[in-house]
């Protein structure tokens, strides 16, 4: 989705305006005029001027308000790119309860599968893969990957 | 001579050494993928730098980066399409070379002038590193406020051909770089009750998702892919010795150039080989042979991307302030290892320091046999498919964006920054000054406001200093410099 200057620059000015009234409202140091909200007004100023200016520029360009690229209109890419964005999301929610290694699997499986991978090569390297990750981050860098439900399991 | 001594004995252990092997690889691997970029090597290894001493994890990122540098050219002469930006520039000439049946003195070139432009910028780190610290040991809170000033300035206008855009991105990394409790007041902001946004933004999950996501995200949209040219690579070193005498003054400038350029906060290695390569054609003698299959530019510019990256750590190591976005990363790494960058840097740490410079030393020679061997099984390793590489890229991401604080809130910050920063390249946004943003906000707001304080509200302090005033007045007029054009523009008229 490409939009319009004058979109992005209206949803800009808004986050910026937002952000300096959200920044008056902070306190001063005590015993100093300036506070933890003069930094971050200014920010939200210099966006604000910018956001201003591609509005201004937006609306001369005489593009339409939004393009949708080839890619979008092709159901099969898209549907690749938001599994992509929806496994991160089930690795966030379910990793806890189903552990690293069957959650982690289970993705590379299903993006190598929409990739147009073979199964018969998805599925080992999959696994493979996981294993490896596994290895390197939970026994090398000892970093505690949830085992949830893979528990059981002796590495 | 004994800081020397004390560096040699940090570097040469044998799991340093493993390290840098072993990062070599990976560099040379991840540079030659198409989409995969030398930023994108360092993000992808910093949660391994996380659990390792600061010399290997400095030159794990450096050996990487030197390494994913030169093989960006690898699939630039046989697929025609750019390993890294960085070799973008030349990208043409050298498939123009391999289709003359000369890819090996294309690839050869490339490799040999790499390490002679990287050696170039290491001694030019060496020597003015120090000498610069020297200097800066006598700057107060006014003349680090205009230099990073001065810093943002240049990564907006000189790093992008979109300045608008480049400083709205600009202001929205450094209002990441608000959120929470590290500001000089100490106050709780930006963080609306999320406990784990209350110590700030996560460094290195952002870094990921905003330069490793996308890549991954636009391979799942992106169609096609290029077949390997068939080409011969035969000797791989003939020729160099010749080229390297007839194109001296060449490789000369353009390691000079790429030294600049990196030094210069904001722009890196891509834009080091356009320049050059523009200045090699423009003095060349032979300057009807460019876009034939010339070697000339791509000996120029070869050299330029990668003295850049050594440039690029001479402002990183004495001010904290990044060259590029390779730097903006290690200056975080240099941090969370306990080796704040800055002018006691080179005070307290001279081992680390000089451990660092000779780890550019011998990245820059072990790249000569190492990038043989990669060009050697160069067809193998282009057929590595994207299909299944990708896949495992966004794993690694999502296990390193959770390692850093084990924490599954690393993933959501990955996951979101990473859409933010597709949505942004898709309309046409750069990334890379919003880490530099987020980078440098902190150090920007805290001398901000110390001179400030110090000034007592007034403004004229911040110019009386003659570093400080020089300082000051040359980002006033850079930031003044496009209103006045306009004006000037407009009386004409």
């Amino acid at each position: 989705m490409k939009f319009n200057d004058a979109i992005s620059g209206l949803f800009l000015a808004v986050v910026a305006v937002a952000v300096i009234a959200y920044s008056r409202n902070l306190p001063a140091m005590p015993g100093q005029f300036v506070g933890p909200g003069l930094f971050p007004t200014l920010i939200g100023a210099g966006m604000l001027i910018g956001a201003l200016l591609l509005i201004a520029r937006g609306l001369s360009a005489g593009r339409p308000w939004a393009e949708i690229e080839a890619w979008a209109r092709d159901p099969r890419r898209l549907a690749h790119l938001l599994l992509i964005v929806a496994l991160t999301l089930a690795y966030i929610l379910f990793s806890e309860f189903l552990g690293f290694v069957a959650i982690a699997a289970a993705m590379l499986a299903a993006l190598f599968a929409i990739g147009g991978v073979r199964a018969r090569v998805g599925l080992p390297v999959a696994l493979v893969a996981t294993l490896a990750v596994d290895y390197a981050f939970q026994r090398m860098l000892r970093v505690p990957l949830p085992r949830g439900l893979t528990d059981f399991l002796p590495f | 001579m004994q800081h020397v001594a004390a560096a040699a004995e940090l570097l040469f252990r044998p799991d340093v050494i493993w390290t840098i092997v072993a990062t070599s690889f990976f560099g040379l691997f991840v540079g030659a993928m198409p989409g995969l970029t030398a930023t994108m090597a360092t993000a992808l290894l910093v949660p391994f730098t996380f659990f390792m001493e600061p010399v290997p994890a400095i030159a794990a990122i450096v050996t990487a980066t030197a390494m994913a540098i030169f093989s960006g050219d690898i699939p630039g002469a046989l697929l025609r399409i750019p390993g890294t930006p960085a070799s973008a520039a030349y990208v043409d000439e050298a498939y123009a070379m391999t289709r003359k049946g000369q890819a090996d003195q294309a690839l050869g070139a490339g490799l040999v002038f790499s390490a002679i432009g990287g050696l170039f910028g290491t001694a030019v780190l060496i020597w003015a590193a120090p000498a610069l610290a020297e200097i800066a040991l006598k700057f107060s809170s006014f003349e680090y406020f205009w230099l990073s000033c001065l810093g943002l300035t240049c990564a907006v206008l000189i790093a992008t051909d979109r300045p608008l855009k480049g400083l709205i991105a600009l202001s929205f990394g450094l209002l990441i770089a608000c959120v929470g409790v590290n500001n000089p007041a100490g106050y709780q902001r930006f963080s609306f009750g999320i406990s784990d946004l209350l110590g700030g933004v996560s460094f290195i999950p952002v870094l990921i998702g905003m330069f490793a996501i996308p890549e991954v995200l636009r391979s799942a949209v992106d169609s096609g892919g290029a077949r390997v040219a068939d080409a011969r690579i035969d000797s791989v070193f003939r020729h160099m010795g010749h080229y390297a005498w007839k194109y001296k003054t060449g490789v000369l400038r353009g390691s000079a150039t790429g030294t600049l350029i990196g030094a210069l906060p904001g722009a890196g290695a891509d834009i080091a080989a356009w320049i050059s390569y523009a200045i090699s054609k423009k003095f060349s003698k032979e300057r009807e042979k460019f876009g034939t299959g010339h070697v000339e530019g791509i000996i120029e510019s070869g050299a330029a991307n990668n003295a850049s990256l050594a440039g690029a750590w001479v402002p990183a190591m004495v001010f904290g302030i990044p060259g590029d976005s390779i730097t903006a990363i290690a200056i975080g790494v240099l941090y969370l290892k306990g080796l704040n960058p800055g002018p006691t840097l080179f005070l307290n740490k001279p081992d680390a320091v000089y451990a660092i410079f000779m780890v550019f030393v011998l990245a820059n020679l072990m790249m000569v046999p190492m990038g043989w061997l990669a060009i050697k099984s160069a067809k193998q390793l282009l057929r590595v498919p994207k299909e299944i590489l990708m896949p495992v890229i966004l794993l690694n991401c999502i296990v390193g964006a959770y390692a850093i604080d084990n924490s599954v809130f690393g993933v959501i910050l990955m996951l979101f920054f990473g859409v933010v920063a597709f949505v942004m390249e898709e309309n046409g946004f750069p990334v890379g000054p919003a880490i530099l943003g987020l980078v440098l906000g902190p150090l920007v707001e805290e001398n901000f406001i110390k001179s400030l304080i110090k000034a007592d509200g007034y403004l004229l302090p911040f110019f009386e200093r003659p570093i400080a005033g020089g300082l000051g007045a040359v980002t006033l007029l850079i930031w003044l410099a496009p209103a006045a054009v306009w004006l000037w523009r407009r009386a004409r008229r």
